[in-house]
């Protein structure tokens, strides 16, 4: 795919990607007296990196207009997230199930995801969320670049579309870039989750259920066995546990007087110094 | 023997939502039925008394203690189990909240629960359905205790009725600290004269003769009718009878719901679309609540600072919150949804609609920033003018005066230059009234006009207090709708099941 | 092979231990080559200085700690660098590459994780270790992809068992800890900031510098590069966090807070709660998503502690300063305040006005 930059091929609609993950709600997790984690009934969500992934394709959409496909690797539970994304704006949806993906780590995944990509779609951007609140490690986005050969942003909090180019704004903590990128990329969106809000409408909602939810299984995609889920993967968890936490001391203390336990923690502070 | 706790003036326990101020001596917290029974002993034969408390999210007072000694019930907050009985039940200690509840039904962490009736919590657990406590009252943080207390209503109760539907049983500690078990369906009224033996213990007294009015929601006065279940008389009494130690709650089977708030120009083109879908069969909402322009225009200037907070389009006026069940009819339900929103200027572009739980959250929080908004303002206004507390209507008409009653409303908030806000549960035609007092000026005028409303209300055939109860602020309500005769019953039922007069002083009737 | 009676790509293979052809030298199982530890020196901007990221000794220290092997170190940059080698000798880095390119004295992530790939497969280490900043999180799982190997991110700890690395990070939400290996060799992992602790530099210590040309293949169009050296807190390098919850109901506690920062020479840190609301900038955040941190005190005020929060506070003492009894946050807090945090920190500050 030759590079060149977003949007300045005439006839050409954009076309976006976004990865979906579906996640559960970690917030609803509990572990019980036992130490045994209870992660059965707790209800799966898209995740709301995923989600802020989606609206800045459907900003760019609004701009100059383009496609959005949304995809994602999950068990068929994973229906109900693309659906989701449906009603926020996406035009269609594919699934990508089976159960030998199970186990999948990163690479695996991006294995998956690029593979699926490289056969059936045609893309100008992919955009991925960046951060997934069950903790995982926002490697994806970077390794499915590699896998396609396309350019990468990560961290990307906003954007301008500045004559027929798309320049994204990345936040490296103590550094912002600007940065023109060039298609195909792959951009990892991160941003406040709730300053960008907005419901679907009962017309998107009755709109999505119009479009398709495509599916695709590790036939469909020619992998072998081997290349995907545990088998597939370069690590694998040896072991684990619930997390316990280690405390020196128990202590509790009234604060219903302000002026004394001011006074406590000054000096417990004075003491550190 | 339980000792109780000293309590600082300043201390939360002698407010609660209405933000009235109350004084007492000392707290108990009693952690089960036992220690309840000795603390009752001891007030009675100490001729003292006491207030019942639990998550203090009353809005009249009910739980502000006049003088003597609180009972905390914030210890018994345990879902104790589950039962099966024709359909799931679970028994609660009374300070577990509804929300604590909904938590459980929905993710089913049995652990720790026991089996009320054999088998049931296996059961319940492997049951691929899902259950829910269908009044849901929007204070997800009340006590089970103080619903039952108040016979507190919800949006949903437009389908399912208030929580008085869905008590299968209490257990009750009286004024002597004796405790009985009332099953629904087991003692009966003769006419409304009582003669019955619980648990070894006689009782017989006679309920008020007067109409209560079930016609409309109402919360006003005890509850009373020709051969009544006597687990009704306790369900609404506010405190005056005994003290709730166990409640059981029926539930009912969860469908997935999808959400929706349409957004309309102005006031009148909402209630016209609200009173139009009510009674469609193929829509069925669960609920219908509806948002005035003034409170779409409060949640704006309140919240414009909190991201989280859903932000109204800017050329909303008015709004209509309701939820639809996900069925295979759905898309015949919103087929006649949008035809009818569309006659009155609402389309399906001007609202937001979701099935997911995160936003459906987000929608529900939405509708309590309403309420919300209007406690902390009251509450900020505290600090200049301590007798000040919220000013809001809880009135409820029969439908087909529903339109004469909003009316009215607007009528004389205007001519009394009074700000307000309406919004609430009209499809129950029981919208809220919130005066947004500027000084203790608004506020003379408030009272003076919420007593119009109330008469007006009666008039009408509906009832000055639908769903918050009488507690200490609402007395005048409840002689707007029983006369002398009917009051000295009540009270005659009252000396006969608390004679020192120990439970709840000041609550109704005192 | 007579029991072979399915393909290798269909997994219905009857040996389940059985690897496809070719895969052990893809993987470089049993090569007795791959061996010492590769760290990426990554720098900092600061002002005009340059110097090491603050968490480059941190990793350093470890990958020594871990394996007596030969530690490697690639520095990316001009002769500004030239007084960093010392500092990464003394931390005992054996031997710093000097990636040498004008167009690489600027930070882009796809050439230098190119550059550092490159190098990977002309020096062979078991491990590769990167510190778990922006830029580490970006160049990791590049160079991991370049090299077809696995990526741990986020460690919370490094063990090791001869050449093979026992990583170890919390998961699902912070719910649970697990201990991850890699398949094959280069292992890598990124450690977050402050996990690990600053070792004592020998400042006698000698290594060799070799200077590396590299052309990578392509590189980023940059626009503009900002930086903002005064509004960045970091917080990972406090000894006293004053952190702030979803409890702190008014945004002009941000002020009391920074005031009484000030007073105690802490910094003030949040749970993420803050940052979604907008109130705090990402880096403030403490947390699985934001930052792990390990001061001697940590204040949360208003924090109700939700696991992700919890994962990342690594203190020596906490304090929980809150009016809710039940907040999870007490799990770890050795002192539990009961009271209104809001009006106990207000009274903090009136004590050093007088």
């Amino acid at each position: 795919m030759t590079s060149y930059a977003l949007g300045t091929c005439w006839g050409d609609p954009v076309k976006m990607l976004v990865m979906i993950k579906q996640v559960p709600d970690v917030s609803l997790v509990e572990i019980d007296e036992n130490g045994i984690l209870q992660r059965e009934g707790v209800p799966a969500i898209v995740d709301p990196s995923s989600l802020i992934a989606l609206k800045m394709a459907v900003k760019i959409r609004k701009m100059i207009g383009g496609k959005i496909t949304a995809v994602t690797m999950g068990p068929s539970q994973a229906r109900e997230a693309l659906m989701t994304c449906l009603e926020h704006g996406a035009d269609e949806a594919f699934i990508l199930n089976d159960k030998s993906f199970a186990g999948s780590d990163t690479w695996a995944t991006a294995k998956v995801l690029s593979t699926f990509v490289r056969n059936e779609l045609e893309y100008d951007v992919i955009f991925c969320g960046m951060q997934a609140i069950d903790g995982d490690t926002a490697q994806v986005p970077a390794e499915l670049s590699v896998m396609l050969g396309a350019e990468l942003a990560s961290y990307v909090n906003d954007f301008r579309i500045d004559g027929g180019r798309l320049v994204v704004s990345q936040n490296y903590d103590r550094e912002t870039r600007w940065i023109d990128i060039r298609s195909p990329a792959v951009i990892s969106v991160s941003g406040n989750v709730l300053l960008d809000q907005g419901l679907p409408s009962i017309h998107d909602y009755l709109e999505a259920r119009k479009k398709t939810i495509q599916t695709r299984n590790r036939v469909d995609l020619g992998l072998g066995a081997f290349s995907v889920g545990i088998n597939g993967s370069h690590t694998k968890v040896v072991k684990s546990r619930t997390a316990i936490p280690n405390k020196t001391e128990n202590k509790i203390i009234d604060g219903s007087d302000p002026d004394t336990a001011a006074k406590y923690l000054i000096s417990l502070a004075e003491g550190i110094r | 023997m339980i000792q109780p706790l000293p309590i600082r003036p300043d201390s939360n326990y002698l407010i609660d939502e209405s933000k009235m101020r109350g004084t007492a001596e000392e707290i108990y917290f009693p952690k089960n039925k036992q220690e309840i029974r000795e603390i009752v002993r001891s007030t009675d034969s100490e001729n003292s008394h006491l207030t019942i408390s639990a998550m203090r999210t009353g809005v009249c007072g009910g739980a502000v203690p006049a003088g003597g000694k609180i009972l905390s019930l914030e210890r018994m907050n345990h879902i104790i189990g589950i039962g099966y009985d024709d359909g799931y039940f679970v028994r609660v200690e009374p300070c577990v909240t509804v929300r604590q509840l909904s938590e459980m039904l929905l993710s089913k962490h049995i652990n720790g629960l026991t089996d009320i009736t054999e088998g049931a919590l296996k059961k319940f657990k492997n049951d691929p359905k899902k259950y829910f406590y269908p009044v849901d009252p929007t204070e997800t943080e009340s006590s089970l205790g103080g619903n039952t207390a108040t016979n507190a209503s919800g949006p949903r109760t437009l389908k399912y009725g208030p929580t008085r539907n869905w008590i299968r049983g209490l257990e009750i500690i009286l004024h002597d600290g004796t405790a009985i078990e009332i099953p629904r369906g087991k003692y009966y009224a003769n006419g409304r004269h009582f003669d019955v033996v619980i648990n070894g213990i006689h009782l017989e007294f006679d309920v008020p003769s007067y109409n209560y009015n079930t016609s409309v929601k109402n919360s006003t006065g005890l509850f009373s009718k020709d051969n009544m279940d006597l687990i009704d008389l306790f369900i609404g009494s506010e405190g005056l009878l005994g003290i709730f130690s166990s409640i059981d709650v029926r539930v009912t089977e969860w469908h997935p719901l999808v959400s929706n708030i349409m957004f309309f120009p102005d006031d009148d083109s909402a209630l016209r679309f609200i009173s139009e879908i009510r009674h469609r069969e193929e829509i069925s909402p669960e609920f219908l609540e509806y948002f005035d322009c003034n409170s779409i225009q409060l949640i704006r200037d309140c919240f414009s600072e909190d991201p989280s907070m859903l932000s109204p389009p800017e050329d909303a006026g008015s709004a209509v919150f309701f939820d639809l069940a996900d069925s295979d009819v759905l898309k015949d339900a919103y087929d006649a949804v949008i035809h009818i929103a569309e006659k009155y200027d609402g389309s399906a572009k001007k609202s937001w609609c979701s099935s997911s739980k995160r936003d459906r959250d987000r929608m529900f929080r939405f509708r309590h920033a309403v309420p919300q908004a209007i406690f902390a303002y009251v509450a900020s206004l505290k600090n200049d003018m301590p007798d000040i507390h919220k000013y809001g209507t809880d009135m409820s008409v029969p439908e087909n005066r529903s339109k004469e009653m909003m009316d009215y409303y607007s009528q004389e908030l205007k001519k009394n230059g009074l700000e307000y806000v309406i919004f609430g549960h009209m499809g129950n035609d029981h919208p809220h009234v919130e005066i947004i007092l500027k000084n203790m000026d608004d506020f003379e005028k408030a009272k003076s006009i919420g007593i119009t409303f109330a008469v007006k209300a009666v008039e009408l055939g509906g009832s000055p207090s639908a769903e918050h109860g009488i507690g200490k602020i609402k007395k005048q309500y409840l002689r707007m709708m029983y006369n002398e005769k009917d009051l000295e019953e009540m009270r005659a039922l009252k000396r006969y099941f608390d004679p020192d007069d120990i439970l709840c002083p000041g609550n109704m009737l005192g | 092979m007579s029991d072979c009676n399915g393909s290798c790509s269909s997994g219905n293979c009857s040996d389940p231990n059985r690897l496809p052809p070719g895969i052990l030298s893809q993987y470089d199982i049993n090569q007795d080559t791959a061996s010492g530890t590769l760290i990426w020196a990554e720098t900092v901007l600061d002002g005009e200085n340059l110097r090491l990221h603050r968490s480059v000794p941190e990793i350093t220290g470890k990958a020594r700690e871990l394996d007596d092997d030969r530690l490697f170190a690639v520095i990316f940059g001009n002769n500004d660098v030239r007084p960093l080698y010392d500092e990464l000798f003394s931390y005992g880095v054996d031997s710093l590459y000097h990636i040498r390119n004008r167009d690489l004295e600027v930070y882009h992530p796809e050439a230098y994780a190119e550059a550092i790939a490159d190098l990977a497969d002309r020096i062979r280490p078991a491990t590769i270790l990167m510190c778990g900043t922006p830029k580490g999180r970006e160049v990791a799982p590049l160079t991991a992809a370049m090299l077809h190997t696995g990526l741990t991110a986020d460690c919370t700890a490094l063990e090791s068992e001869g050449r093979l690395l026992m990583m170890t990070r919390p998961a699902f939400g912070g719910n649970i800890i697990a201990t991850i290996s890699c398949n094959g060799f280069p292992q890598m992992a990124t450690v977050r900031p402050g996990t690990f602790g600053t070792p004592k530099p020998h400042v006698e210590r000698k290594g060799t510098a070799i200077n590396r040309p590299f052309t990578p293949s392509k590189l980023k169009h940059i626009i503009d590069v900002e930086y903002e050296n005064e509004k960045f807190v970091d917080i990972g390098d406090a000894d006293i966090l004053i952190s702030l919850g979803n409890g702190i109901k008014d945004i002009s506690t941000i002020k009391e807070a920074e005031e009484l920062a000030l007073h105690l020479g802490a910094k003030v840190s949040c749970s993420r709660a803050l940052v979604e609301k907008g109130w705090f900038p990402h880096s403030r955040q403490v947390g699985q998503s934001g930052r792990n941190v390990s001061p001697k005190l940590y204040l949360a005020f208003g924090i109700s502690g939700s696991v992700q929060h919890r994962t990342g506070v690594h203190a020596d003492k906490v304090v929980a300063i809150n009016n809710d009894p039940d907040a999870p946050i007490h799990e770890i807090a050795d002192i539990s305040i009961i009271g209104d945090a809001s009006a106990i920190m207000k009274k903090m500050n009136s004590h050093f006005h007088d």
